[in-house]
């Protein structure tokens, strides 16, 4: 099992974490462990909030780059981490240790 | 006029009654026989010359002459006018209407020339016609030769006199009657008219009628309806255009960043570009659909001009309509289509449409598109391998997710308090109130007591001491998660990046140097998981890592081996290895040291072992070795028997050369020599339990005749009936004798001083510290006696330049000053062999020693020297085995035996600014 494997198995088990979604450029699902139904509604709505604030960001700082993104509601917390070639989406439950 | 014979051709002018016929001698017969020839409307009379003597013609009938002989050529002559027919000879005005003209060409010869007679006759030619030119004429003679020539056409003719021809002729005209061609009536009449006043009435009427038309009621107004056409519905029916909306929102910064193909359609790319991508989204789950072949056919005709590449993109994106929100199959061709292109979330290159610009339809090119994917993917087993930035985004989405659990602890490693909930109460209760501010308000009431401990780590029992201000709280362990039973053996501090701590573990009981052991690289960002880990073919004794490049990390084995390991490259195998033989440590490496000696020289690798050798290693040509030392036992002698207060500084000398061999055991060091437990003997691993029982300061003489101590002594090791294992040792001190056996001291710790590289202390089994010199391989520069174990751990303090701290295992820790051989401070707490300790970089008075006894103490020398200003105990059967400071924070790492790594956060012993130590750092954030 690869490094990154390892990794995605660990945090996809890590306390709270209801799944993870890695999607490439294209918004297509590379790998996930959540629900096909949620993984879908995920990954059709995230990447447009991910490039409209990574715009944010650069409008108001050319120089400068999306690193993170969370959106905490009441429920979850949505972690997404996007990059050049692909978006790492992580959903964990709001509920704090 | 006169007229004057001409030769007629078919006119006959006949006298009275003689009738013209037409040109020739055509003659129109009606049935009854009757003639009805037409009589030329042109009648010529044939005057006196032309008939002299001849009969007188009738008007009538010369009328009816000119208008026969006119009628024959009434075309020719009407057509060509009046001057084309007439000879130039004569000319002929006859009032005839219509302009007829006599004969014309043809009647130029029957012409009569009038000009002799008209000169005289021309008054009456206005009342009298033609004919009246009867009345002089002459008779034509019958029989007459011209007049036979005219007799052809006018019979009847009678050939004129000389005289008659003289004679004047009166020629009467008239006026034939009118015939009326056409008319035109004026409405104009004389007002003088008889119906003048009729029509003035009438006009009168009518202008009143005019008048009185507006407002007259009898006026009717009537109204037309023109018919409308009949509509006629026809209807048709075609296919719908199967259309659907995908929207994006493009910022100003994804227009800038994408490098258009053609300048000209900038906007056009980006918009279909991003709404490429944004539609391209959508996960691909779901299979893909075929598009509509009608939108498939507006993409082709869109595919046709190269400067719509992007747009068949648009195209292409409108098909797979009927599903909800679009997206399933514009994943696939949007992939598909975006396969080629720059990986960019937001900017979006050209794509590689060149299949597209073929002119392929567009449900073709989908389908092309479509069936890459799976083949791309087929190639590599695994996409996520793809992706070389996914690494780093997971490690960040780790430390992400753990920042939602472990909040507090980082904040608290970090030294910074929220600025929410209630901030650290004094610490008299031991509380560790931390509220993260994303944290809802309800794990406020979660625990009163203990609030930040991780939840699942029960176990943990916390008992701070009420003394003075210093607390100690465990943030988090780190837990090995690989093999039972390691034992955390030893950690060690990355130069360059301060929180990365590399941690060994090794079997415990004897068992480290045979099975495999294990390193793990702890980052203070991951509470939970270990940046990385690998396992080493034997249990782990020591770890260090190098400053000038940072990634090397010297291993120590319990086996001897002494290993580098380049963690850079993650490779569990090391780079380099000591090999068997005599290069390798015969006894485990207790410690291993890179010695920094500027840039000029480098580094130097050092370790000690057991087996006496205080090595160097070199990494020109794999790891070569240079024996620094081999440290010899020193018998260092003591006054004997009596027990002056202030013997030590006699006794302690440094050997002469020669006596390094001195004979001996352990005992050798001396017989008055206070029985120290020959560990040497006894092989005793710092670990083993040796737990004299504390007593009083006054040694209890009675059971140990050989030896006294020194009851002044301050805080001596009192040495107790020993449980068992020492009296072999006990025994072996007493004697005297230079034994021949092996005088290698075991050597179990390392330090170089920091302010100058050439010396370094070593800790010795026997309770020894020597201080060497990296020049001086045969000697000490100075010994230290005074512990009565073996030393564990040596520091020298950072804050002065000739102060040491020693741990060992005789329960105690001493603070020696370079020039004295007696230590200036000898601290215990408790009875249990303190494993490892080390002064404190911020505080000077502050030091922390870990015991095997599950101790963690936390000393203050202002406050205190008796006791720790601040405990805190692991569960029961855990221990210490050693114990780090952490260079920026308030942190104590503390190894133990359990294989975990205790993070500990150090309240209040000191404040981490610069005003009340010379040498700390302002609390700087850690990343």
């Amino acid at each position: 099992m690869t490094e990154v494997e390892a990794t995605l198995q660990r945090i996809s088990g890590h306390k709270g974490v209801l799944g993870c979604i890695v999607l490439n450029a294209d918004g297509i699902v590379l790998k996930t462990t959540c629900d096909s139904e949620l993984t879908d509604l995920h990954a059709s709505l995230i990447p447009q909030l991910a490039a409209m604030a990574r715009n944010m960001v650069r409008e108001l700082d050319p120089q400068n780059d999306l690193e993170f993104l969370r959106v905490r509601s009441h429920k979850q917390e949505v972690m997404v981490a996007p990059s050049g070639d692909c978006v790492l989406i992580v959903i964990q439950e709001a509920k704090t240790s | 006029m006169s007229m004057r014979p001409s030769a007629a051709r078919a006119s006959k002018i006949g006298g009275r009654g003689t009738e013209v016929g037409l040109a020739g001698d055509h003659k129109v017969l009606d049935a009854e026989g009757k003639d009805r020839t037409p009589k030329p409307m042109l009648v010529f009379r044939a005057a006196g010359p032309l008939r002299p003597g001849g009969s007188v013609m009738g008007s009538d009938s010369f009328q009816d002459a000119g208008l026969g002989r006119m009628s024959s050529n009434a075309a020719s002559m009407m057509a060509g006018g009046f001057g084309g027919h007439l000879s130039s000879q004569q000319s002929m005005s006859f009032g005839i209407v219509g302009g007829l003209q006599a004969a014309g060409a043809s009647a130029t010869s029957e012409l009569w020339d009038f000009e002799s007679e008209s000169a005289s006759g021309s008054p009456r030619a206005s009342e009298s016609g033609i004919g009246s030119a009867r009345g002089p004429m002459g008779v034509i003679k019958e029989g007459d030769e011209s007049a036979r020539r005219t007799s052809r056409t006018r019979p009847g003719a009678v050939a004129l006199s000389p005289e008659a021809l003289e004679a004047p002729h009166p020629v009467r005209l008239s006026e034939s009657p009118n015939h009326w061609i056409w008319t035109l009536p004026g409405n104009l009449i004389p007002a003088s008219g008889p119906d003048a006043a009729a029509v003035a009435a009438a006009n009168s009427r009518y202008t009143n009628l005019l008048r009185e038309r507006e407002g007259n009621d009898q006026q009717v107004h009537g109204e037309a309806q023109t018919l409308n056409p009949l509509l006629k519905a026809k209807e048709t029916q075609t296919e719908a255009c199967s259309t659907s909306t995908a929207e994006c929102q493009v910022g100003n910064v994804e227009l800038q960043a994408v490098e258009p193909e053609n300048d000209g359609n900038q906007d056009l790319v980006e918009s279909a570009a991003s709404l490429l991508q944004q539609s391209g989204a959508p996960g691909g789950k779901q299979g893909s659909e075929k598009p509509d072949t009608l939108n498939s056919d507006l993409t082709a005709s869109l595919l046709a001009s190269n400067n719509f590449e992007n747009i068949a993109v648009l195209g292409n994106l409108n098909t797979g309509s009927g599903h909800d929100s679009g997206r399933s199959s514009f994943a696939d061709h949007g992939g598909g289509l975006e396969r080629t292109s720059t990986a960019s979330m937001a900017s979006i290159a050209p794509f590689g449409l060149g299949r597209a610009s073929s002119g392929i339809p567009g449900g073709q090119t989908a389908m092309v598109v479509s069936t890459r994917t799976p083949r791309e993917q087929g190639v590599h087993a695994n996409p996520l391998d793809l992706l070389p930035s996914l690494p780093k985004l997971l490690s960040v989405m780790e430390a992400a997710l753990l920042q939602q659990t472990h909040q507090p602890h980082l904040l608290a490693y970090r030294d910074m308090h929220p600025l929410w909930g209630p901030q650290p109460t004094q610490p008299s209760r031991p509380q560790m109130p931390v509220q993260p501010p994303v944290e809802e308000p309800a794990a406020a009431n979660e625990g009163p007591a203990i609030v930040g401990f991780p939840k699942d780590q029960s176990k943990e029992e916390v008992i701070s001491s009420t003394t003075g201000t210093a607390q100690l709280h465990v943030l988090w362990q780190w837990s090995s998660q690989w093999g039972q039973d390691l034992a955390t053996t030893c950690m060690a501090w990355n130069k360059a990046r301060k929180d990365l701590i590399a941690a060994g573990y090794a079997l415990q009981g004897g068992f480290g140097p045979h099975r495999p052991g294990h390193i793990a690289l702890w980052s203070l960002r991951n509470p939970c998981w270990p940046a990385w880990h690998f396992s080493t073919s034997s249990g782990v004794a020591s770890l260090d890592f190098s400053r000038q490049s940072p990634h090397l990390l010297a291993v120590g084995l319990q086996n001897g081996t002494v290993q580098l390991h380049d963690v850079k490259s993650r490779q569990a195998a090391p780079t380099e290895s000591s090999k068997v033989g005599d290069a390798k440590h015969s006894e485990a490496v207790a410690q291993v040291r890179w010695v920094d000696r500027g840039t000029d020289q480098g580094e130097l690798l050092v370790s000690i072992s057991p087996d006496g050798r205080v090595t160097s290693w070199s990494l020109t040509e794999g790891l070569a070795h240079a024996d620094l030392m081999k440290l010899r036992r020193v018998a260092h002698q003591q006054t004997p028997r009596s027990r002056p207060a202030s013997n030590s500084p006699q006794g302690w000398h440094p050997n002469p050369p020669g006596a390094a061999s001195k004979p001996g055991t352990g005992g050798a060091r001396g017989s008055t020599r206070p029985g120290s437990p020959v560990l040497a003997a006894a092989g005793m691993n710092p670990r083993g339990s040796m737990a004299p029982r504390p007593g009083s300061p006054e040694v209890p003489s009675s059971a140990r005749g050989v030896h006294s101590r020194d009851v002044g002594r301050l805080a001596s090791p009192p040495r107790g009936p020993k449980p068992g294992g020492m009296p072999g040792g006990r025994r072996v001190a007493g004697m005297r004798s230079d034994g021949s056996l092996s005088r290698a001291a075991s050597g179990w710790c390392l330090a170089f001083n920091p302010r100058e590289a050439r010396t370094y202390l070593a800790g010795t089994e026997e309770g020894l510290v020597h201080r060497c010199s990296v020049t001086y391989s045969e000697q000490y520069l100075a010994t230290y006696p005074g512990h009565m174990g073996p030393v564990t751990a040596l520091q020298w303090c950072p804050f002065r330049p000739s102060l040491f701290l020693s741990a060992s295992a005789d329960w105690t820790l001493k603070l020696w000053e370079e020039g004295q051989s007696r230590p200036v401070l000898t601290m215990q707490a408790v009875n249990e062999e303190v494993n490892d300790a080390a002064w404190c970089p911020a505080r000077s008075t502050v030091l922390a020693s870990a015991t095997a006894g599950g101790r963690l103490e936390l000393w203050d020398l202002a406050q205190s020297v008796v006791k720790p200003a601040a405990l805190h105990c692991a569960p029961q059967g855990v221990r210490f085995s050693c114990l780090l400071f952490a260079q920026e924070s308030p942190i104590i790492m503390a190894g133990m035996s359990n294989g975990n790594v205790a993070v500990v956060r150090v309240h209040d012993v000191y404040d981490w600014d610069a005003s009340t130590s010379s040498q700390v750092s302002s609390a700087p954030i850690l990343q």
